[in-house]
């Protein structure tokens, strides 16, 4: 086991305790911020090289939310970390009854390559606010920021108690063979079944972060201007290859007719006239993924875009109009700057077309009428919800940003990230005295006993009374 | 087998109907249960002293008293721990509705387990009927009187289509796990917990495991020794030991072991007279496959106290062993069974290093007047749950969460937890479609000051 030495490292180091005193976790907090000021450079370099990622995206995305992720954790860490008290019976009026956040231990924590910095940072951050150790498994596909990482990070944290491992299939597969308190992973479905599969080994805990079709519903009463703008903004953010992206637009055939010509305008405002020459447009991340979203332009019609360039990995921003279900581009996650119009009759047709699918990471529904908007939230399922707008709701860290069913289990963002690496453990401190009290719960066992007891203990509903 | 997915299937489309998810519907079906419960009251008190032995008032105190509590906390509590919870916004979505919406995640899966048979499938039930989901309810087949009633009444009371009761071992249970389910409660043994993730893997269900361990109990020098040990008798021998959160093993100076056993010696004869065997309040051991696995424990063990059993009856005497090694057969599974073994060690830090070599448990308890150590010990271990003082009490309050870590389990349920663990909390954001213009610094193409 080629990680054994290092795991074990790590757990002595967590066994010493020398993650647990707050300001440990704040200077390697703090640490981590000055890795993401010193290193901006590099950072917008490396994701560049891997994807074409607009500076403007990249310092968006893997900068600036993360610094608002360790500010909001910073400002309120010690806060956090306190025993939370609980509402008591009244048979333990007198105890002290509290939640603790307890570490877990040695966590793990698997990185996509979509957002490489964003996707291991976010989830770090809540690691290290809830005291763990962590082994940090950055994607070996956007591999001039997986470099990056490996070389720099071990200069901001502490390394007796976070590494980083390299690699590709192989070393992810081995690294699963040992036992982590912890488990956090951003990916697809298929390896989340199989992190979890090696996680249920040895009772590993989880948070899968995996994906889907989000369907995007537009209704008839909406302006067509914005809801074009604010769709496109978020299918090409980072040439599509988004987790939270619009995956397919549901509308009827009138709404697709109006809806044309304002994303052509909104991709021409954003990108210019030949988008390939805008440096805010990316790029896809391999030639094997490059190869996999060409192979879905073979669906509907195109009615915008469908250009490419394969030495560049360039596919331009491109809607698809009349898309069938059956199309190629309806059978997968698109993860490309690729835009599927699905034409519907009408909202309920959206929606039990919706219902039909594997409950997707997010829905999106735009109208002016709020009433339909509140239907499409109602009755379908999704990790979260956007109405009016795409891609926002995962940027309000008070919101808890996770799947359901198959786009994933558990959440984070904010405090929802600490919660995800502490384990709250029900602590009840009694008094020694007092022990009267206890007498009607002793045996023997008796009717009189039991009347007492259910007194006590009892939790009645409202509008009875209970003469002690 | 095709029944499995038949029974799965109905829940399924009962759940997708919709009827399940109105409060109204489901404070209806509470209701029901609770009214169950009362009006059934004599064959479940029956049905556990069939499956362990339990006398009426011990049963009703120990199961039916919790689940009377756990129903009506949750009708009560259903309006405001459903209702949308609106979160703080930031600068950008000052206008905007931000929410956390609580929405039933589906169908759930329950398996009991036989030592509580009847609270320990109740409870989940409660909370996964109150978060609006389908509830397919496996009873453990080992307490089978139980298993039986839970499986006559539930259909009685309950709607039959979503909620029904699954009965079998362990070719059923198998057959049932390759169904999904949107969320799986498992009460039982760490070696079963990992087959139900792993088949829970295979569809990405999130799991609630509450397992098991060995829950040590450690005894401080400074404390009211006759206090400590009347309530740690009252946790170990209940059930005749066989509950998760049992005190497992004492760890205290070799200089009071003496007095514990004699102070625990004097408890047992206050809880259940001269003979043992004959008070109505003690239990049996569930069947003889665990009554010959606990009388194996015993072995080469110097018996302080008690080790007098009756196979034909499963009856084990509560025993106490005195200078255990922490190397034997008794310290290396969880025990389950009426026998506390006592190690010894020198000081709070051996106690620690000792409980923190080991698996983390389902529970931790300390005894002592200084609230200074009882403080370290709880911080320096780790474990499910703790009660400082006392035993199990923990497990009493519904607004503690209450579940393991490491090898005892995973997630967490009672009280409103119960309600969040069946829930899916689901991140809603409702904008304007106008004010496009705060929009606009977002959009390409970028620039220096749009950052």
């Amino acid at each position: 086991n080629p990680y054994a030495g290092l795991v074990s490292h790590l757990r002595a180091s967590w066994l010493s305790g020398k993650t647990r005193p707050m300001e440990y976790r704040v200077a390697q907090l703090e640490a981590l911020g000055r890795f993401l000021d010193e290193k901006k450079q590099e950072i917008l370099e490396a994701t560049e090289l891997d994807m074409g990622k607009p500076s403007f995206e990249a310092f968006f995305s893997e900068i600036l939310l993360c610094k608002n992720e360790l500010n909001i954790t910073l400002n309120n860490l010690c806060h956090w970390m306190k025993d939370e008290h609980v509402d008591k019976n009244l048979v333990m009026q007198l105890d002290s009854a509290f939640i603790r956040k307890d570490p877990y231990g040695v966590v793990l924590i698997i990185a996509p390559w979509n957002y490489p910095i964003h996707l291991f940072l976010v989830p770090l951050i809540g690691a290290i606010a809830a005291g763990n150790c962590a082994i940090i498994k950055p994607s070996e596909i956007s591999k001039n920021t997986e470099r990056l990482i490996a070389e720099t990070l071990s200069c901001y944290l502490d390394n007796d108690c976070f590494a980083v491992v390299t690699g590709g299939v192989p070393e992810t597969t081995r690294l699963l063979e040992n036992k982590f308190d912890y488990i956090f992973f951003t990916g697809s479905p298929p390896v989340g079944r199989i992190v979890m599969t090696a996680a249920a080994k040895h009772l590993t805990p989880v948070t899968l972060e995996l994906g889907g079709k989000n369907p995007c519903y537009v209704s008839d009463t909406c302006d067509v201007t914005n809801v074009a703008r604010r769709v496109a903004w978020g299918r090409f953010f980072n040439a599509g290859q988004t987790c939270i992206a619009p995956d397919y637009l549901l509308c009827t055939v009138e709404m697709q007719d109006k809806l044309m010509p304002a994303l052509r305008e909104a991709i021409t405002e954003f990108f210019g006239p030949n988008p390939r020459e805008s440096p805010d447009f990316g790029r896809i991340v391999s030639d094997k993924q490059f190869r996999r979203i060409r192979a879905l332009l073979g669906s509907g019609r195109v009615a915008i875009g469908g250009q490419m360039d394969e030495a560049e990995r360039y596919i331009a921003p491109t809607v698809l109009a009349d898309v069938l279900p059956s199309d190629p581009a309806m059978q997968e996650e698109i993860f490309g700057p690729i835009l599927p119009i699905v034409v519907i009759a009408n909202m309920d047709e959206a929606i039990d077309f919706i219902n039909a699918r594997p409950q997707p990471l997010a829905v999106y529904a735009f109208s002016c009428d709020s009433k339909v908007v509140n239907q499409v939230l109602e009755r379908t399922s999704s990790g979260g919800f956007c109405g009016n707008d795409t891609l926002m709701h995962v940027t309000l860290t008070s919101l808890p940003f996770g799947g359901i069913g198959n786009s994933g289990l558990g959440k984070y963002h904010g405090k929802f990230t600490f919660d995800t690496f502490s384990h709250h453990r029900g602590c009840l401190h009694r008094n020694m005295g007092l022990e009267t009290l206890n007498t009607p719960r002793y045996p023997p066992y008796t009717q009189q006993k039991l009347r007492l007891l259910t007194t006590t203990f009892e939790v009645k509903r409202r509008g009875t009374c209970t003469l002690l | 087998m095709e029944r499995m997915q038949q029974i799965v299937g109905r829940a399924r489309a009962a759940f997708n109907s919709g009827r399940s998810r109105p409060l109204e519907f489901r404070i209806q079906q509470l209701k029901a249960l609770e009214r169950m419960v009362q009006e059934k009251e004599k064959e479940i008190l029956a049905a556990l002293k069939a499956d362990l032995n339990k006398s009426g008032p011990g049963a009703y105190g120990h199961e039916i008293l919790g689940v009377l509590g756990e129903l009506a906390l949750a009708m009560e509590k259903l309006p405001s721990w459903a209702a949308p919870q609106p979160v703080k916004k930031n600068l950008l979505t000052m206008r905007d509705e931000a929410y956390i919406s609580y929405e039933p995640l589906g169908v759930v899966l329950v398996i009991g387990a036989w030592n509580y048979p009847f609270v320990l499938v109740m409870q989940p039930l409660i909370g996964a009927i109150a978060a609006g989901n389908a509830v397919v309810v496996k009873p453990s087949e080992v307490s089978e009187n139980t298993a039986r009633l839970v499986a006559e009444l539930l259909p009685q009371y309950l709607d039959k289509e979503l909620y029904p009761v699954v009965t079998g071992g362990v070719p059923e249970t198998t057959e049932l796990l390759t169904q999904r389910f949107d969320h799986i409660l498992y009460t039982g043994n760490t070696a079963v917990g990992k087959i139900v993730m792993a088949a829970a893997a295979k569809h990405l269900t999130p799991v609630t495991l509450e397992l098991g361990g060995k829950s040590p109990c450690y005894i401080d020098k400074d404390c009211d020794l006759a206090v400590a040990c009347r309530r740690i008798t009252w946790g170990k021998y209940m059930n005749c030991g066989q509950t998760c959160i049992a005190p497992d093993y004492i760890l205290c100076d070799p200089s009071i072991q003496s007095k514990v056993v004699e102070n625990i010696k004097v408890t047992l004869k206050e809880f259940y007279g001269e003979d043992v065997k004959s008070s109505p309040d003690y239990e049996r051991i569930v069947n003889k496959r665990h009554f010959k696995r606990v009388l194996g424990l015993l072995e080469g063990q110097k018996i302080a106290h008690g080790g007098e059993t009756d196979e034909a009856s499963c009856f084990i005497a509560p025993t106490i062993l005195t200078d255990v090694s922490p190397e034997s057969k008794v310290m290396e599974e969880e025990i389950f069974g009426p026998v506390l073994p006592i190690v010894t060690v020198k000081s709070v830090e051996e106690a620690i290093e000792f409980i923190n070599r080991r698996e983390k448990p389902l529970a931790l308890y300390v005894f002592s007047n200084n609230k200074q150590l009882i403080k370290r010990v709880i911080s320096e271990t780790s474990s499910g749950g703790v009660t400082g003082n006392d035993v199990m009490m923990h497990f009493f309050l519904s607004t503690l969460p209450f579940g393991g870590v490491g090898h005892s389990g995973m997630g967490a349920y009672h009280g409103r937890c119960s309600f969040e663990t069946f829930s899916h909390r689901r991140a809603c954001l409702i904008k304007d479609l106008r004010m496009e213009s705060t929009n606009k610094m977002r959009y390409p193409p970028g620039s220096q000051k749009k950052i």
